[in-house]
C-alpha cells in the first residue's frame, strides 16, 4: 500500500481524454485532489462523470493525458491502483445468490486477505454499514438500501485510501440516503479521498469539500465555493437603464444579473465581507428607489447553473 | 500446494458454491446416470433376447460387456459435448449480464485466477459426473467386455475433450458480450467438429480419392473411441487413438492462451 502524507495529491488527473469512436466523452480533464477530500462529481447526463470514473477505476483506457492515483499512472500500474481504490459501479453488481457474509468473504480473498483477516473484516464493515443482523441472509433478501450498504462495504475490502462511488445515492428513499450520507461523512472522519457522483445535489452539499462540474466531457470553471461570496436580490422601483454603470463604481461587487420579467428585480453576487450599504448609498444618490433587499442562499443546483452560464460566455 | 491454492482461488471457490446451490446440478447427475443406466439395461436385453434366439446366436459375456463399455463411453462422451459448452460459454458473459464483471475486474487479484477458476469449475462438475459412471465402466469391465488401459483411454479421451471445449468455450465467452449468444457459438463450433469433420473428411476423400489421411477425423471427440476400440480388438488399426487428445490438448492451451489474455486486458 502506498502511504499518503496529509496535502499529498492522492489524484492527479492531466489533460485527460476518453473517445469512443468519434465520440469525445471526457476533453482535456485535469485536476488534482489531496488525501481526505470529498469531492462531488456534478453534471447533467452524458456530461463524462461515470467515463471520468472509470478511467480512475482502471476499466477504461484513455485516449490521451494521464490518471494516476497515489502516483500510480491507471494505465501502466493498473494492478497497484487496484489496491488503492474501492469502485462502487452504478449498477451495484451484487450477486443475488450468495449470503453477506460469503459476498464480503469473496470480495476480501480477492483483495488478498488471509483467512483469519477475513472474519474481522467481515465484521467490521457489516457493523459499520449496520447489517451485522443481517449477515447470514441471502443478498436477494435484502432491500435495495441494504444492498447498496453492502456493496459499499464490499469496497473497503482492501482498506482503500480512495473511495470512487457512482451514483451510491440513486433510488433511494430518505432514510437509506441519510444512512449513505452518515457513511460517507464516516469515511471522510477516516481520512479517505472519495469521489462522488449524484444528480441529487442537495445531499452532496452536506458531504462534498469541492464539487467538480462537468459538462460535455469538459471540466467547466470551478464555482466559487459557498461561503466565498454573498448574494443579494434587490428590488427597484423602476427598471433603471444604467444600473451596471452604477455599480461598477462599488468596491466588492463582482456580478449584477437583472432578473426576467419586469426587470425591477436583481440578483447582485459581492464578495465575502463586503456589505450591502455602499450599493444601497450608491443607488439612492442616483436618484433610484430601492423597494427591497435581501441576502440569498444559493444552492449547488444554482451555482452549478451559473457556472454553466458564466463557461458559456 | 497448487492444490492447495487452487482451492483458495476465490473464483472456483464460488463457481462451486454457486453450482451446488442450483436444483440443476442435483437433476443433472440423476439424469445422467439414468440415461446411462437405461442405455446399459438396454443393451443387456437386447443381447439377452438375440442369446435367446438358438444355438447359433450365442453371445459371450465379454461381447455384452464390451457393447455395454462402447454404448456407455459413446453416451458419455455426447453428454459431455452438450453440458460443457453451456456451462462455460457463459463463464464470464452471466458475470457480465448479471453486472458483476466489473466489481471483479478492480479488484487486485491476478487475472490468471479468474482464467483458472472459470475453466476449473465447469471441468471439475463433469469429473464429478465422470465419477458417477464408474459403476457402469465396472460392470462392463466384470463381463470381460474391457480392461483398465481400454478404461483409462477412454476416460483420459473425455478428460481431454471437457478441458478442450471448456477452453473453447472459456474463449468464446470472453469474445461474446451476452451469454445465449456465447452458447449458441460454443454448440455451433462443437457441433462443426463432430459432424463438420466427418463431413470434411468425406469431402477430401471424394475429392482426393488417393489421398488415405484422416486428418479431420482426428478433430473428432468421438474418433479416439473408435481408434482405441479398434486396438483392443487388434483389428486393423487404422489411426492412432492418442492423436486425438494431443491435438486437443494443444488447442485447447492456445485457446485458454487467447482467452486468458482477453481476461487480462479486459477493462469493461
Amino acid at each position: 500500500m502506498t502511504g499518503f502524507g496529509a496535502g499529498e495529491s492522492v489524484v492527479t488527473v492531466e489533460k485527460l481524454s476518453v473517445v469512443f469512436g468519434r465520440f469525445r466523452a471526457l476533453s482535456d480533464v485535469t485536476f488534482s485532489l489531496p488525501k481526505g477530500t470529498v469531492v462531488g462529481l456534478v453534471g447533467p447526463n452524458g456530461a463524462g462523470k461515470t467515463t471520468l470514473m472509470r478511467v480512475l477505476a482502471t476499466l477504461l483506457v484513455p485516449a490521451s493525458g494521464s490518471a494516476a492515483v497515489g502516483g500510480c499512472d491507471v494505465v501502466k500500474m493498473a494492478g497497484q491502483v487496484r489496491g488503492e481504490i474501492g469502485y462502487l459501479p452504478d449498477f451495484g453488481g451484487i450477486y443475488q445468490d450468495m449470503r453477506a457474509r460469503e459476498y464480503l468473504s469473496f470480495f476480501a480473498a480477492a483483495y488478498g486477505l488471509r483467512p483469519v483477516e477475513i472474519g474481522e473484516y467481515i465484521e467490521r464493515v457489516l457493523a459499520l454499514v449496520g447489517l451485522t443482523d443481517r449477515i447470514d441472509d441471502f443478498v436477494e433478501n435484502l432491500s435495495l438500501g441494504m444492498r447498496l450498504k453492502l456493496a459499499f462495504a464490499r469496497t473497503l475490502a482492501g482498506d482503500p485510501s480512495l473511495l470512487i462511488l457512482d451514483e451510491p445515492l440513486a433510488g433511494l428513499d430518505h432514510v437509506a440516503r441519510g444512512d449513505m450520507l452518515d457513511l460517507l461523512s464516516d469515511m471522510r472522519s477516516r481520512g479517505k479521498t472519495i469521489i462522488i457522483s449524484s444528480h441529487l445535489l442537495s445531499d452532496l452539499e452536506k458531504v462534498c469539500d469541492r464539487i467538480l462540474f462537468l459538462d460535455g466531457g469538459a471540466l467547466v470553471r470551478e464555482p466559487v465555493r459557498e461561503g466565498e461570496t454573498v448574494l443579494y436580490e434587490l428590488e427597484t422601483a423602476d427598471p433603471p437603464e444604467n444600473l451596471l454603470e452604477i455599480l461598477e463604481t462599488v468596491n466588492g461587487v463582482l456580478s449584477v444579473e437583472t432578473q426576467a420579467g419586469a426587470g425591477r428585480l436583481h440578483r447582485l453576487e459581492l464578495s465575502s465581507g463586503d456589505e450591502i450599504s455602499p450599493v444601497l448609498r450608491a443607488l439612492l444618490d442616483r436618484g433610484l428607489d430601492v423597494v427591497m433587499w435581501r441576502p440569498v442562499k444559493e444552492g449547488l443546483e444554482e451555482r452549478f447553473r451559473r457556472a454553466l452560464k458564466e463557461d458559456e460566455s | 500446494m497448487i492444490g492447495a491454492g487452487l482451492w483458495r482461488n476465490p473464483i472456483l471457490s464460488r463457481e462451486i458454491d454457486h453450482r451446488m446451490r442450483d436444483n440443476r446440478t442435483y437433476f443433472i447427475p440423476v439424469v445422467y446416470i439414468s440415461l446411462l443406466g437405461l442405455v446399459t439395461l438396454g443393451i443387456y436385453l437386447t443381447m439377452g433376447t438375440l442369446a435367446a434366439g438358438g444355438p447359433s446366436n450365442f453371445i459371450q459375456g465379454w461381447e455384452i460387456g464390451q457393447f455395454i463399455f462402447k454404448a456407455v463411453t459413446f453416451t458419455q462422451m455426447g453428454l459431455i459435448l452438450m453440458l460443457v459448452p453451456s456451462v462455460s460459454a457463459g463463464a464470464i458473459t452471466s458475470e457480465r449480464d448479471k453486472g458483476t464483471l466489473v466489481p471483479l475486474l478492480v479488484t487486485p487479484m491476478k487475472r490468471s485466477r479468474i482464467t483458472i477458476g472459470k475453466l476449473l469449475a465447469p471441468v471439475l462438475y463433469v469429473l464429478l459426473l465422470l465419477s458417477t459412471s464408474l459403476p457402469f465402466a465396472a460392470l462392463s469391465f466384470g463381463f470381460g467386455g474391457t480392461d483398465l488401459k481400454m478404461l483409462a483411454v477412454a476416460y483420459g479421451c473425455m478428460v481431454s475433450t471437457t478441458l478442450y471445449v471448456a477452453s473453447l468455450g472459456l474463449l468464446v465467452s470472453t469474445v461474446m458480450k451476452r451469454t445465449v449468444p456465447a452458447v449458441l457459438l460454443a454448440y455451433g463450433l462443437v457441433a462443426a467438429l463432430d459432424i463438420g469433420s466427418v463431413i470434411a473428411e468425406v469431402i477430401v476423400h471424394v475429392a482426393f480419392k488417393d489421398l488415405d489421411a484422416i486428418f479431420f477425423l482426428y478433430l473428432n471427440p468421438f474418433a479416439p473411441l473408435v481408434f482405441a476400440g479398434e486396438e483392443y480388438l487388434a483389428n486393423e488399426v487404422s489411426a492412432h487413438w492418442w492423436i486425438t487428445p494431443v491435438i486437443q490438448m494443444i488447442l485447447g492451451a492456445f485457446f485458454l492462451f487467447i482467452a486468458h489474455l482477453r481476461i487480462r486486458n479486459m477493462r469493461s
